[in-house]
């Protein structure tokens, strides 16, 4: 358990994978017609996640379906970082494709929370406190955005997405060998349950970090501000 | 066969729901408030920041909040909500106004207010669902809006760099007013459930699912407005 933990650490928050993906994504985003705009592949990846998002609903069914899933979150990962590259080769940057991105980026993975409730894996209350914290951070982010001038939120973009494919290959696993359910002392436990509890738990806690380091620097603005 | 009784609760509702609208998004509570507070703010001592009271308000909204949970015992607690409530308004109006007189406006004071703001409306949309009066499926869904709509209005803010859109929190604090006294009328005249085609619906439900939907569709109007002013902005860059 504990080594399982250490893993969605290293590889939820400490591995770079924008940049392993930059190696082999910047000669693929070379061959991409000139037609094809970074706002289309957007789009595409949104598609990407409203497929997964319904093979996890499905699994409620059939649990092979968690595994079509991560294969659609892996394709929505390639689609999602392509988006960027290309815009940046191309000299393409736009307010309104960043507008699209990060909007579209906090729909998907309400959507795939939503799916996650709707397939019964994992207990409702939690999914509704995990939307609700996710969305307060988010909206934190971006008051930091608007307030400080800062841009380094937006490096911050699809962390969800490593989580969301542990655990739909947990979901997995745990039909498989049977282990859905735990006892402790009496008290019904679900794997599913326990896994996604750590969720929450970090976003309120990455949420205050991020208000005083916020109000920190607001103080900091404000003082240069006034006339000495 | 329709009854009286019937015709007279249907022609009552579409009198509140009027009413609703009128002193929800008709009336510019803003400017009212405006004309009346400035003698106030005057006679707050110096030693009394706008960050101040922008906390005391949030402290105000607890007890508000508090009562709205204890409404579930007894009714009039209902009524006490809305005393509270209105005092909280006047702190809440109070922390710009004053910050604006003396000069003050501060980000620090922005981000607080923004911030206490959506921690308050969470509050008391948290206490309709302990204290019982509304589905927790419809409470929750509100406020998931409010938090993407806000989230929104924020990406705005950041990318188009513009100035703060103006708060609409007086008209939720009158919306909300006017659901606390429709909470009690309702359970003051016993109408807690009705009955259409042999299903039981709760008027407090009926009667609060227009806020999601206005949530909703307001949140698709921004989107669809801050959507054609990037698409402006971005041209105005290529094209100069």
């Amino acid at each position: 358990m504990l080594a399982a933990l250490v893993l969605f650490y290293i590889f939820a928050f400490r591995v770079k994978w924008r940049e392993i993906f930059a190696l082999f994504l910047i000669p693929l985003a070379k061959k991409i017609p000139s037609y094809i705009l970074p706002n289309h592949v957007t789009i595409l990846s949104f598609l990407f996640i409203l497929i997964a998002g319904t093979f996890i609903f499905f699994a409620k069914y059939e649990y092979f379906f968690f595994l079509w899933a991560v294969a659609f979150l892996l394709l929505f990962a390639l689609a999602d970082t392509l988006d960027g590259f290309l815009a940046r080769i191309r000299n393409q940057l736009t307010k309104s494709g960043s507008f699209l991105d990060y909007t579209l980026d906090k729909l998907s993975y309400l959507f795939l929370l939503f799916a996650a409730m709707l397939g019964g894996h994992i207990r409702t209350e939690l999914i509704a406190i995990t939307m609700l914290l996710s969305l307060f951070y988010n909206l934190i982010d971006m008051e930091s955005l608007a307030l400080s001038g800062s841009k380094s939120s937006l490096t911050e973009h699809s962390r969800w997405l490593v989580p969301a494919i542990i655990l739909c290959l947990i979901g997995f696993f745990s039909k498989f060998f049977e282990l859905e359910i735990l006892f402790t002392s009496g008290i019904k436990f679900q794997i599913l349950d326990i896994i996604f509890s750590i969720l929450p738990i970090y976003l309120f806690a990455v949420a205050l970090y991020k208000i005083t380091t916020l109000w920190k620097n607001l103080s900091e603005l404000d003082q240069q501000g006034k006339p000495s | 066969m329709i009854s009286p009784i019937s015709i007279i609760i249907l022609l009552g509702l579409i009198i509140i729901l009027f009413l609703f609208y009128i002193l929800a998004f008709r009336m510019k509570w803003r400017e009212i408030w405006a004309s009346l507070l400035p003698p106030l703010v005057q006679k707050i001592p110096p030693y009394i920041t706008p960050n101040q009271l922008s906390i005391t308000g949030f402290f105000i909204l607890i007890i508000a909040a508090l009562f709205i949970y204890l409404a579930k015992f007894n009714y009039f607690f209902f009524l006490w909500a809305a005393v509270v409530g209105w005092i909280y308004a006047l702190f809440d109006s109070l922390d710009g106004i004053l910050a604006r007189i003396r000069n003050q406006t501060s980000n620090t004071g922005i981000f607080l207010d923004q911030t206490l703001g959506e921690v308050n409306e969470l509050v008391i949309l948290f206490s309709l669902i302990l204290g019982g009066h509304i589905r927790a499926e419809l409470v929750v869904a509100t406020m998931i809006g409010g938090l993407f709509y806000s989230f929104i209005s924020n990406q705005s803010q950041a990318l188009t760099g513009s100035r703060l859109p103006e708060s609409d929190r007086p008209r939720w604090l009158m919306l909300g007013f006017l659901l606390l006294l429709v909470a009690f009328f309702v359970k003051f005249s016993g109408l807690e459930t009705f009955n259409i085609s042999g299903m039981k619906i709760r008027s407090l439900d009926a009667f609060f699912i227009i806020v999601p939907i206005y949530y909703l569709a307001i949140t698709l109007y921004r989107t669809y407005f801050l959507w054609g002013e990037l698409k402006k902005l971005d041209q105005g860059k290529r094209r100069p």
